[in-house]
């Protein structure tokens, strides 16, 4: 049985214009432990699917729809009820959030904070709450752990603001850690330090992670998976060095393409041309073809479905108890499937 | 230093309180004044027990030491306050009134409503007498003095004043709570509702409820605090409504709290600030209103010595007695100017959105 098991999951918002279908059809897998990155452009509809796992869509204007399907250790979310789902979230998982300021109450201490989730979730005495926290603080590398624990979110450094929010998404101990773009609020200095505590943190723990970024290197860095999602869809998923390194997807060059490098300084930028469309009108066959340089009349004619290439060469091992298949890498994409299936 | 004076103050608070309760409880108003009179000694003796506790365990208000000044809730804190002088002007008027009004037993020089007769004084002398040694604001047409019935009425107007203000403010703030976090139909009807009460001008709706009944402390209050509810209500629900869809509100749910403890914990605390502005300035909104009743005659019973009703019954006598009139106005202007002067201080201090706020 695996952690994390979503199938078919379509989500719906109720906008002004008709309803948006945010996420539409999604499968994605996550096994103990495993660490899976979620890259695509903002509104392509990644933070939707994270606050589907937690039954978090706006309230009264957002739903999954019937047919959908979300396990987490074999219980199904979808349609539970609220005190059901109030015990999964900040226990069995937990989510830390793009934005450290706005995230953490500010009229509080962050010791506070971290013992009111202690408080809910886990059965710990006064003075055990108080080690606990002072615990957690030394964990996501806060120094001074017992005096920061009185002080308030507006006194810290952005860093340090996130990495007490990461405090508080651990303190339920969590199996599966949803960190949606933690990194994007941050000094460059600090992104890279973050994103290393986040993969520290899961690989100590055996905690599964879903690091969602538009930064396809910070995923690569962290995360033994990347899934590339585009207009409510996977695109593209695989071993994430693969995906970087041999990218299938037309989306996915894209996204490489618009990244500024300074290794290679004279490599002409080629962002993607046009903008991710309005989730009420996606496009219809590949939902990526009005941008796609290399679009063909099949492209707009018919949708490709996702199309596995078992054992692609060059993945690495999956990581302890992950099935071997959830390793391959699958895309969707007209001209991809010509050519993999061109090559054995 | 301020936590050992806070001290002291509690102390010799106490002891005064102790050694003559009889005096300190010797109301005018009646039963009911003399109970308010027990509970603002209560409530003065923890607003100062606390000020000492605070300032005892050093530097002020709750702030982390070293790492600047103030807590979440006061963002500049107690420096920032500080440094508005209008508002700590405004806090030591009312500092001052309010301790005249808790002391006037023992600061008025005479009984406010004795009316000497004409045998005791000997002449008709003492009638409207200008301001001497003896009156220092002289006297009205009962020969009452003027100074002891204008520190008697500060527990009128105050009382009425923080009791109306403090209904008012804890349902407004219930249910503007409410309205905010459930929205929906809970929220479309108190509006409604809310809308029907602020059509009707305060004072109108003030004067029909009194009208209604025979005058009487608690009555005044109530109808104070019917006529101030919107006010607070509309405000606290536009707080939540804008908090609840902050990140830390939607953090505050990743985490599996409950709804209402999301409500509670997180988000009335941050609108608290906003609330004791309101609240503050309700004061002398209230002072005002209820001065203006009584001076309609239709507040407080007739005997009970109230700044309206001093400035109704001395308006006859203005042109050859001006001080009836002058001192009792000069005392409800002072008030609401020291209430007004606090809010506005206050704004200045706790509402991040109207500038003032460094970030650290």
């Amino acid at each position: 049985m695996r952690l994390l098991e979503i199938r078919q999951l379509r989500s719906v918002i109720r906008t002004p214009d008709g309803e948006a279908r945010v996420v539409d059809g999604v499968d994605l897998t996550l096994g103990r432990g495993e660490s899976v990155g979620l890259v695509g452009e903002s509104g392509s509809g990644k933070t939707a699917l994270a606050l589907s796992i937690l039954g978090l869509l706006p309230r009264g204007t957002g739903r999954i729809l019937p047919g959908s399907s979300i396990r987490l250790r074999g219980e199904e979310l979808v349609g539970m009820g609220e005190g059901g789902l109030r015990r999964i979230r900040g226990g069995a998982v937990a989510m830390v959030f793009q934005e450290p300021m706005t995230a953490l109450n500010p009229v509080f201490t962050v010791g506070d904070q971290i013992r009111e989730v202690l408080r809910a979730h886990r059965d710990l005495n006064r003075s055990e709450r108080r080690a606990e926290v002072a615990r957690l603080l030394r964990e996501v590398g806060i120094p001074d752990p017992e005096e920061r624990a009185g002080a308030y979110p507006h006194q810290l450094s952005g860093g340090m603001r996130q990495r007490a929010a990461i405090a508080m998404a651990l303190a339920g101990r969590p199996d599966l850690l949803i960190a949606d773009e933690p990194t994007s609020a941050l000094d460059v200095s600090v992104q890279a330090q973050i994103l290393d505590l986040l993969g520290g943190l899961q690989a100590r723990h055996g905690m599964a992670l879903l690091l969602i970024s538009h930064d396809l290197e910070a995923v690569a860095r962290v995360c033994h998976r990347m899934v590339v999602f585009y207009a409510g869809r996977v695109m593209e998923s695989g071993p994430a060095r693969e995906v970087l390194s041999r990218p299938q997807h037309p989306y996915t060059r894209g996204l490489l393409g618009s990244r500024l490098s300074l290794r290679d300084r004279r490599r002409r930028l080629r962002p993607i041309p046009g903008e991710v469309p309005e989730p009420e009108s996606w496009p219809g066959g590949c939902r990526f073809h009005p941008r796609c340089a290399e679009a063909q009349d099949l492209c707009w004619r018919k949708e490709p479905g996702l199309h596995g290439m078992r054992g692609s060469p060059g993945g690495e091992g999956p990581p302890d108890g992950a099935e071997a298949g959830e390793e391959d890498s699958h895309q969707r994409c007209w001209l991809a499937r010509g050519k993999g299936e061109g090559v054995p | 230093m301020e936590g050992g004076a806070a001290l002291v103050l509690w102390i010799a608070l106490l002891a005064l309180a102790a050694a003559r309760l009889d005096r300190v409880l010797e109301a005018p108003g009646g039963a009911l004044d003399q109970r308010l009179a027990l509970l603002t000694l209560v409530l003065a003796l923890g607003a100062v027990w606390w000020w000492s506790w605070v300032g005892v365990r050093g530097g002020g208000l709750p702030s982390v030491a070293g790492r600047g000044p103030g807590s979440g809730i006061l963002p500049g804190g107690w420096p920032a306050f500080r440094k508005n002088r209008m508002a700590v002007l405004g806090l030591w008027i009312a500092g001052i009134l309010y301790l005249a009004m808790l002391l006037a037993p023992f600061l008025a020089p005479f009984d406010p409503l004795a009316m000497p007769a004409f045998h005791e004084t000997g002449d008709a002398g003492m009638r409207l007498a200008p301001p001497s040694r003896a009156h220092i604001m002289g006297t009205d047409q009962y020969s009452r003095d003027v100074l002891s019935r204008i520190l008697y009425g500060a527990r009128i107007s105050l009382t009425i004043g923080l009791l109306a203000v403090g209904i008012s403010i804890t349902l407004g703030t219930f249910l503007g709570a409410v309205a905010g976090y459930l929205g929906g139909v809970v929220d479309a009807v108190l509006m409604r509702l809310l809308d029907m009460f602020m059509a009707f001008p305060s004072i109108v709706l003030l004067l029909a409820v009194v009208a209604l009944f025979e005058p009487s402390l608690p009555l005044v209050v109530a109808a104070l605090a019917l006529t101030q509810w919107p006010f607070t209500t509309r405000m606290v629900r536009g707080e939540i409504l804008a908090l609840r869809e902050r990140e830390f509100a939607e953090a505050a749910r990743a985490l599996g709290f409950s709804r209402f403890r999301i409500l509670l914990r997180h988000l009335l605390p941050n609108a608290l600030p906003a609330v004791v502005v309101v609240a503050t300035l309700g004061v002398g909104n209230a002072i005002v209103l209820e001065a203006g009743l009584s001076f309609l005659g239709l507040g407080v019973p007739a005997a009970t010595p109230s700044w309206g009703t001093m400035v109704d019954h001395g308006r006859a006598y203005l042109l050859d007695a001006w001080w009836v009139v002058t001192f009792p106005g000069l005392a409800i202007v002072l008030a609401v100017l020291a209430f007004n002067l606090l809010g506005d201080g206050l704004r200045d201090v706790l509402d991040p959105r109207q500038g003032g706020r460094a970030e650290p």
